[in-house]
């Protein structure tokens, strides 16, 4: 049986503030993920604000009973476990059920408060979990897997996780706070050095040039020791070689043109040069152009 | 067992800097500061560390082990051998190097002491003659904070004092927490009016790093919540960081959800809004601000205020709110959910129960 014929798990899902408003990506990603992991969604109606850290640095007393009425309206609903999209969120239901759940002194006083007000008593026994967490393991993930048109692998990312979601990890308790994601910047030197060679021989080729026909090189200045390497391994003289990110440090988009521009001022360029531009960036993509220079050199 | 630590040397006098590697011989129960008195003992005596006690009690050998900060000599090294890992050890962060791993701990004393820790005694004498004696009530508000030794791992992580190097940071707050907390103390209002200035409680960014080093559970960002807990509560709320939080509160008894649009002005005030209309306005344009100002407001909002009317007549105010919840998350620390403590004196390998004088009449009888 494949796990998408398998019914939805129902959770109760709670939104919070900013993700039904200046956030409202958020939101509309969850609903439309949710159901391709398996996941359906009960969204909770009569529910506030969790207090973010605010409430519960300011009136810590309030906010464990805006919480636990959070908790008792998630109960209500008969699922088992109530997910968030907030990492603020997260941490704050998390930490309020674990106070209700270890203390039945506690649970009983906020149980009556809640019963003053008219709201159904809590029981303790809803999990407060993170969509992501629901994605990152599991069922979810093999259904994601078979839903992702695309795979991951070898996809380099720069993450942000926030600070809550790993923070405290007592409370959180679902991943190492200190050992997540492998930086791989010796990969990064690698790939760049790599494809600005093997880019600008297919280029040349293509056209039917030699290295040696180059007079001007003009790759993107994202670091001398990637320029250097490249240099090199084309076997380009290093008085064609165009660099300027020892004044102006790395421009991204604007560092293959600003480097035209110097060597334009200082007269390298002539009418007639060929100029090999090698270009490599973001989501590690690559480029190469081959180009005819026609403007007369700077008098 | 084979050891192996990559170490971080510094000379603050000539400004070399250099990445060694040790290899030696260690015993299976070694910590991380016995492993760098044997590279000291046999290898390089110019290496530069503090220690002390060796028992976690001094607060000296706080340095970074792969970025995190630790007490050198509760960081045992076993796991890490049997992995094959050669962990990178490094002076503490946030404060400036001297050599190695001594940092100069000036700056941490300079906001250690503008703390005043010390009592203040404004209390009366008990009419017994006897010694003033504190609850146990009055004396979970600072058992945690009370556990603090100085270390500085705490500050070594602390995000908010990266960027502003003045914030008082989580050491010297969770003191200043110690004191407040204290009904010995005669100088609460004055205390907390020093604490909420700038660079003070609401500069902290609650991003938990401090009570994820912390070695001895004092939990820093725990006592902030609670200075936080006992300003509003006592009616010091000038700060905006005071005001951010009011507007949450005022938020939930009104519409239920946080009232976005109306969080900056009610912050920083109306001029400082105003010159963000132009934020506001691409908000606006993106559909993340409410065309016309009618709130969004919650089913049943009713529950929510009253349940704030309810709960604020029953004395759990300040950081006593905080403080009721420490029993049940100290339990996570301890990887149990049980209420008896026979039930985990029990369990196996668990360390035997200490001596209580109530055991020994329980016996008797």
């Amino acid at each position: 049986v494949s796990a998408t014929e398998t019914p939805l798990k129902r959770v109760a899902y709670y939104k919070g503030c900013l993700a039904s408003l200046s956030a409202k990506e958020l939101d509309s990603s969850t609903k439309a993920l949710a159901p391709m992991v398996g996941l359906e969604l009960v969204e909770l109606e009569s529910v506030t604000c969790c207090g973010a850290g605010d409430i519960h640095e300011a009136e810590p007393d309030y906010y464990l009973h805006l919480n636990a009425r959070i908790l008792a309206y998630a109960e209500a609903t008969g699922c088992e476990m109530l997910m968030t999209v907030c990492n603020v969120c997260t941490l704050n239901l998390r930490q309020a059920n674990f106070m209700l759940q270890g203390d039945a002194e506690l649970l009983a006083r906020v149980n009556e408060n809640l019963e003053t007000v008219g709201v159904p008593a809590y029981s303790g026994k809803v999990e407060v979990r993170h969509f992501l967490w629901e994605i990152a393991e599991g069922e979810g993930y093999e259904r994601l897997k078979e839903v992702a048109h695309r795979g991951l692998k070898g996809l380099k990312v720069a993450p942000f996780y926030g600070c809550q979601i790993l923070r405290p990890s007592k409370i959180m308790g679902f991943e190492d706070p200190d050992r997540l994601v492998k930086m791989n910047g010796r990969e990064v030197y690698k790939f760049a050095t790599r494809v600005l060679v093997s880019s600008a021989e297919a280029v040349l080729r293509q056209c039917g040039e030699s290295v040696e026909d180059v007079d001007v090189y003009v790759p993107h200045q994202a670091n001398v020791r990637i320029i250097d390497h490249a240099t090199k391994k084309l076997g380009i003289p290093s008085e064609r070689v165009v660099i300027n990110v020892d004044r102006y440090g790395n421009t991204s988009s604007g560092s293959i043109p600003l480097a035209l521009a110097d060597a334009q001022a200082d007269g390298r360029l002539q009418a007639g040069s060929l100029v090999l531009m090698t270009g490599m960036g973001a989501g590690l993509t690559w480029g190469s152009a081959l180009m005819r220079w026609t403007l007369e050199a700077a008098a | 067992m084979q050891m192996a630590l990559k170490i971080w040397r510094y000379d603050s006098a000539t400004g070399d800097r250099a990445l060694k590697e040790y290899e030696f011989d260690a015993p299976e129960w070694a910590t991380l500061l016995d492993c760098l008195d044997i590279v000291k003992d046999k290898q390089d005596g110019s290496l530069a560390f503090r220690k002390s006690c060796r028992m976690m009690i001094c607060g000296s050998c706080g340095m970074r082990m792969d970025g995190a900060a630790v007490l050198a000599c509760k960081t045992r090294m076993y796991d890490i051998a049997q992995e094959g890992r050669v962990p990178v050890i490094s002076a503490m962060g946030n404060l400036p190097i001297r050599k190695d791993l001594v940092v100069d701990m000036d700056p941490f004393w300079s906001k250690f002491k503008a703390m005043w820790p010390w009592l203040e005694p404004g209390y009366e004498r008990p009419e017994d003659g006897r010694e003033y004696r504190i609850s146990q009530e009055r004396m979970n508000v600072v058992h945690k904070e009370s556990l603090c030794i100085n270390c500085g791992c705490c500050v070594s992580e602390c995000n908010a004092m990266e960027s502003d190097p003045e914030f008082l940071g989580p050491q010297a707050l969770a003191k200043g927490m110690r004191f407040v907390g204290d009904p010995r103390d005669g100088a609460t209002v004055e205390r907390l009016e020093r604490y909420n200035s700038e660079h003070g409680i609401w500069d902290c960014t609650r991003c938990y790093f401090c009570n994820e080093r912390c070695p001895k559970g004092v939990d820093p960002r725990d006592a902030i919540a609670k200075l936080g807990a006992e300003s509003i509560r006592l009616g010091i709320d000038r700060d905006m960081g005071a005001k951010h939080a009011k507007w949450f509160v005022r938020s939930a008894e009104t519409t239920g959800w946080l009232r976005e649009e109306e969080l900056i002005p009610k912050t920083q005030g109306y001029v400082s809004a105003i010159k963000q209309l132009k934020f506001g306005a691409s908000l606006a344009r993106h559909g993340k601000v409410r065309p016309v100002p009618v709130p969004h407001t919650a089913k049943d909002v009713n529950e929510a205020r009253n349940l704030r009317k309810v709960v604020r007549e029953q004395d759990r105010q300040g950081a006593l709110g905080h403080v009721q919840g420490e029993h049940a998350l100290a339990k996570l620390d301890h990887g149990h959910q049980s209420e008896s403590l026979e039930e985990i004196y029990d369990r196996p390998g668990a360390a035997p129960r200490p001596w209580l004088p109530e055991i020994e009449e329980e016996t008797k009888a």
